[in-house]
């Protein structure tokens, strides 16, 4: 995994410690060129496409005009970040935010590893696969599709809910201007969309556990439930970790591609729905001034990281080996 | 502020044209050449103009350009290279092309694109000097000087070639016709209150049908509007989502006072009849809240109300006229023995009375030239070719001639089977008044109120019509202002408010916290200094 897999013992280069680190540097460049050498393409291309672009955060504090570019552009200070604390709208929206992301992390989570897991206990080949690609296909829908789907199923004028509940003789259910539904919709959306998903992640792990611990708990005894229980997902936890240390980062960033496309601009619904992303969007419609977008762009990432600093130092003290760094 | 801003603006010019200089080409001046050359016999030198448009690429496109360079190569010399954008990110890749410094010679652009903010950062080459002017015959024939004259802009330059065909699109309420007869009302729908009576039979014998189908956003739009002299002293502006009345003193050089919507009665009571009270001025927003049991329950979510109309749900649609040949098409293809016609929302349109239709004469699109393009006068050549005869400008606008389309008379078209080939946004490249063919087979109301909305005699510019408002001095307080109202604005465009005046109060209140005054204070100091400057 790492430089280390050559394994050239230490004592074949006496005098490594007296090096500076410079010349430690080089050193090790050079010790270890061919491995470099295969990690460089890959390197260049973060360097290009997500440090170098890391420069552009500066627009976030000048007031930006695309004709003078971003050196010649006048700064502004914190200037842009005011307009998005001016309003109090900000504390539903930041809420709104956190709190549907936190619903979708955990129930994404918690679907994607019980899909992991009951699909490797399925027996037979062919009911394996063709479940496990039912579950991953509406990953592949886009979110505009999936939007006349939701449409068809919660209108109040024939929707196929009202329809139902007609049957029975319920009055309609106005879902498309009572707010309250929606973060259960939106979660029941997500995890219909992207567990299937993620699962494959976990199944890979699964499949990765040495099967001689699972046949020395047979002999021992043990149950089916009892060999989930005590090694699958032990054996998972570093993974699931990870994996939430990771989307952590996120969490500040509302799901703009699904929440508009299902949403829309319907006021109604902005009291749970209504995420940064969005409220941004409807903000800069007519302005479209880039630096005010960009800072609150930085902002979440901002937020994001500092999350994902927090939480992978949580990690390292409950389960060390799951941490990041 | 103005002479400072014309400063700036020469300033950035002039940084912009010695990069240019910096590269090591010659520098082109953006006005045209002097010398006569154009009409010699030898044709200019080879050139290939780049340009950016958005939406898909017509298929038969190289056809066109083939077509197009067998014409013109002895005159022109010309290629065109078309780059199309998707629609969402055409905004921000001209801005990117901008900053990048990469060069193009044209760029679609426009008021709900970048306009407002690079004219005024000095992108754009100036145009004025290429209209109205003999080396440029086509352009000077097609381009009345006053339409050029109102589609100058920022400090009185033209910095557009501005395409339209019409000066307004008239809106309408298409309706079923079948329906219509089938409800047993035998005339077609001739007034708001007839409009009233077919819905409330719609609702009383066709259940599961909507009599009114509005798109969620837009809602009641022009609808019910109240039928009333304008007045030149008050005058609307709309601005960030919610409407300012700037009312001017009598001989029309000073702003009094600017009065927004939600303001308290002491402000409205400043202002002439029938505008003194909000109730009075916006008589539409009751009327609204009164109708909304016409539409759809879940109004407000509907994102495509025209697709809902076509697939037989609804009676009636909130639309434009430009769109009428097209959509009786559809409605025609998807539901057999469906008919559609249109009832025209205002009573002196629907008469056709002149001077109806206050304009700005603002084209709402247009291409623009950067000022780092080395081919501004090629690229004026090759539109003044296309606008000095219909053959050239039908053969963009519509395709090869006898392939896609036939001409019928002087100002019609047939449309061949092959047309759906070459489906040309005209609005992006082509579009002018006095160009247009309509389809031959349209009907004679329809064609009345095309030739009713072509004519330069049913139109005129009411006070303020050519002022902008420049939002670089209150951008936040604009984005709080507009994020604030919009979510109500949108309730009450589809009459979900009942008590409509305590609302806007209320949330007039909730707008001063977030600089509505600000931006008044701004408005009346820029229209101030719009009159000073003479503008009217």
């Amino acid at each position: 995994m790492s430089n280390t897999a050559m394994s050239i013992p230490e004592h074949a280069y006496p005098g490594t410690k007296k090096r500076g680190i410079l010349g430690a540097f080089f050193f090790e460049l050079i010790k270890n060129k061919f491995l470099y050498l295969l990690a460089l393409p890959g390197m260049i291309w973060f360097f290009i496409f997500a440090y170098l672009p890391m420069g552009g955060i500066v627009i976030a504090f000048q007031d930006f005009k695309a004709m003078k570019g971003i050196a010649r552009s006048e700064f502004v200070g914190l200037k842009n970040f005011q307009f998005f604390f001016r309003s109090n709208d900000w504390i539903q929206i930041v809420t709104n935010t956190v709190f549907l992301n936190v619903l979708f992390i955990a129930f994404n989570t918690l679907a994607a590893v019980a899909i992991a897991v009951m699909v490797t206990e399925l027996g037979g080949k062919w009911f394996k696969k063709i479940t496990q690609s039912v579950m991953i296909f509406p990953h592949f829908l886009s979110w505009t599709v999936v939007a006349m789907f939701v449409m068809a199923f919660v209108s109040t004028d024939g929707g196929f809910i009202n329809q139902i509940l007609s049957v029975f003789g319920i009055p309609p259910v106005q879902f498309l201007s009572s707010p309250g539904y929606w973060p259960v919709i939106l979660v029941l959306l997500k995890v219909w969309h992207g567990a299937g998903f993620g699962s494959i992640v976990y199944m890979a792990t699964i499949s990765g556990i040495n099967p001689d611990i699972y046949e020395s708990a047979s002999i021992d005894g043990a149950s089916r439930f009892q060999k989930i229980r005590y090694i699958t997902l032990p054996l998972l936890k570093p993974t699931v970790i990870l994996l939430l240390i990771l989307a952590v980062g996120g969490i500040f960033n509302g799901d703009f591609g699904m929440i508009y496309a299902i949403i829309g601009r319907n006021p109604p619904l902005y009291p749970t729905t209504d995420v940064i992303d969005t409220y941004l969007f409807r903000a800069m419609m007519d302005l479209g001034d880039m630096s005010m977008s960009a800072a609150i762009g930085f902002m979440q990432s901002l937020v994001g990281f500092v999350l994902v600093l927090t939480v992978n130092y949580a990690a390292k003290k409950v389960a060390p080996e799951s941490a990041i760094f | 502020m103005k002479g400072k801003r014309i400063g700036t603006a020469l300033l950035t010019v002039a940084l912009a044209a010695s990069m240019t200089a910096c590269s090591g080409k010659e520098k082109e001046t953006n006005t045209p050449a002097a010398t006569g050359d154009s009409g010699a016999a030898t044709p200019p030198g080879a050139v290939t103009l780049k340009g950016m448009l958005f939406g898909d690429a017509p298929k038969d496109l190289p056809l066109v350009l083939e077509e197009f360079e067998k014409r013109t190569k002895d005159t022109l010399n010309t290629k065109i290279e078309f780059q199309w954008n998707s629609p969402a990110d055409h905004k921000q890749k001209v801005k990117l092309m901008m900053t990048a410094g990469e060069e193009v010679d044209f760029v679609f652009d426009a008021d709900f694109q970048n306009l407002r903010e690079l004219i005024p950062q000095g992108a754009y080459a100036q145009l004025d000097n290429y209209f109205n002017n003999d080396e440029y015959p086509g352009l000077k024939k097609a381009f009345s000087p006053e339409f050029i004259e109102m589609n100058k802009r920022y400090d009185n330059h033209l910095y557009t070639i501005p395409f339209t065909q019409y000066f307004y699109d008239i809106p309408v309420v298409y309706i079923r016709k079948d329906l219509r007869e089938k409800l047993g009302f035998s005339k077609p729908i001739s007034s708001y209150d007839e409009l009233q009576q077919f819905y409330e039979k719609v609702l009383e014998s066709e259940k599961g049908t909507t009599p009114l189908a509005v798109r969620g956003i837009g809602g009641f739009q022009e609808m019910l509007a109240p039928e009333r002299e304008e007045l030149d002293t008050v005058r609307p502006l709309n601005l960030g989502g919610i409407v300012y009345f700037v009312h001017l003193s009598d001989d029309l050089k000073k702003v009094q006072n600017v009065v927004a919507f939600g303001d308290p009665a002491s402000e409205w009571a400043k202002l002439p009849a029938p505008y003194n009270t909000m109730k009075s001025t916006f008589v539409q927003y009751d009327k609204w809240a009164e109708w909304s049991k016409y539409l759809e329950k879940d109004v407000l979510s509907q994102k495509d109300h025209k697709a809902y109309f076509m697939s037989g749900k609804a009676a009636s649609y909130y639309g434009t006229i430009s769109s009428y040949a097209a959509d009786k098409k559809v409605l025609q293809e998807t539901i057999s023995g469906a008919d559609l016609e249109f009832f025209v929302l205002k009573d002196k349109i629907r008469s056709m009375e002149p001077k109806a239709i206050s304009t700005s004469y603002k084209a709402n699109n247009s291409i623009a030239i950067p000022v780092s393009s080395k081919n501004i006068d090629r690229t004026m050549k090759f539109f003044d070719w296309m606008f000095q005869s219909r053959e050239n400008h039908d053969l963009f606008e519509y395709g090869v001639p006898g392939k896609h389309w036939e001409p019928v008379g002087e100002n019609q078209l047939k449309l061949l089977d092959e047309s759906e080939n070459y489906i040309f946004p005209g609005y992006e490249f082509t579009w002018n008044p006095n160009m247009i063919r309509l389809p031959e087979d349209l009907d004679d109301t329809a064609k009345k109120y095309f030739e009713y909305s072509a004519k330069a005699d049913t139109y005129y510019a009411a006070v303020l019509a050519k002022f902008a408002f420049d939002t670089a001095n209150v951008k936040g307080e604009f984005a709080n202002v507009q994020s604030k109202a919009d979510p109500f604005i949108q309730m009450l465009k589809a009459g979900q408010v009942k008590d409509w005046e305590a609302d806007a109060v209320k949330l007039n209140n909730d707008l001063k916290a977030l600089g509505l005054d600000k931006i008044r204070a701004e408005i009346t100091a820029q229209v101030q200094a719009y009159l000073d400057a003479g503008g009217q």
